[in-house]
């Protein structure tokens, strides 16, 4: 059952009541967090890690949190962030590893938990080309059909700036796949 | 929805196929807060609500104070015309009426009535 954000900040106000109101965070949001987070990383063990992260983070700076936009865009902001950093990580350590290259969609194919064909691996391994904002916003609009409003006041970006991002990215998919053919 | 992404939309479908662990969700919370440090509690000052509308009101401060700035200048120019014209009518009569009156070589008390009647 959903809890009103009305009454979780009524109770994360309250020092007493901060750790159970930080815990109905974690029930309500996890899910949706997850599934933003997963789309960036692409495998189950790194949107666990990740996940966690982004829950440690805001429950070390819940103190940074003043109200003024809903608990959801914070969370998901710090999620974003969080999901950068990770994805930054792993592009330097690719960088140093010696491993041969194996490709994102071999990769997904071996997945236990990827259920798609491999064409939708083809398109996983075609949006982790874009640069990471620019896949972050095609991910949003795409999958999660989020309103260009809504990832404006997520963002902190106009929506003109998003639309135009997002254009981009799906000619940038288009042609990758007409090189690939 | 968007008209460009229609193509990729027919070609590959719209949901990502990921799953995850059964009881994946159920669990995480639990694990995760069995987990999760103790920690002194943060002070949490929530804004009040009208915080995040204060560049709205901000603008909308602006144009009402140009609004009356404008109703003012404008209501007080008018009662200043009003006046001038009052002052101008009065003159006028008196210097056009006084002027009548010499060349009809009528006095002012008939002009008057004359006046009277025709309204």
């Amino acid at each position: 059952m959903n809890i009103s954000e009305k009454d979780i900040l009524k109770f994360l106000v309250n020092p007493k009541t901060q750790r159970q109101a930080f815990e109905m965070i974690v029930r309500q949001y996890s899910e949706p967090l997850y599934w933003k987070i997963r789309h960036f990383v692409l495998s189950h063990e790194d949107a666990n890690d990740v996940l966690q992260d982004t829950f440690i983070k805001a429950w070390t700076n819940l103190d940074a949190f003043k109200g003024e936009s809903k608990i959801a865009t914070w969370l998901y902001r710090i999620a974003i962030n969080v999901s950068l950093d990770f994805l930054r990580k792993q592009k330097n350590a690719s960088k140093i590893g010696t491993d041969e290259d194996v490709s994102i969609s071999s990769k997904l194919m071996a997945d236990e938990y990827f259920d798609g064909e491999e064409m939708q691996a083809q398109l996983q391994e075609a949006i982790a080309t874009l640069p990471d904002v620019q896949r972050m916003v095609f991910n949003l609009r795409y999958f999660d059909e989020m309103k260009y409003s809504d990832m404006s006041r997520l963002l902190d970006t106009s929506e003109g700036a998003l639309k135009a991002s997002y254009h981009i990215a799906v000619q940038k998919i288009t042609e990758y796949f007409k090189h690939k053919d | 929805m968007d008209k460009s992404d229609q193509v990729l939309r027919r070609k590959f479908g719209s949901k990502a196929p990921f799953r995850v662990p059964d009881g994946y969700f159920d669990d995480f919370a639990n694990e995760f807060m069995d987990k999760l440090p103790e920690q002194k509690a943060r002070i949490v000052s929530i804004s009040p609500w009208w915080h995040y509308y204060r560049p709205a009101m901000f603008v909308a401060a602006c144009i009402c104070g140009v609004v009356m700035s404008f109703g003012i200048y404008l209501h007080t120019s008018h009662f200043s015309n009003e006046a001038k014209i009052n002052v101008h009518m009065e003159s006028l009569s008196n210097n056009t009426i006084d002027q009548m009156a010499d060349y009809t070589m009528l006095d002012n008390e008939e002009i008057y009535a004359s006046l009277v009647d025709n309204q």
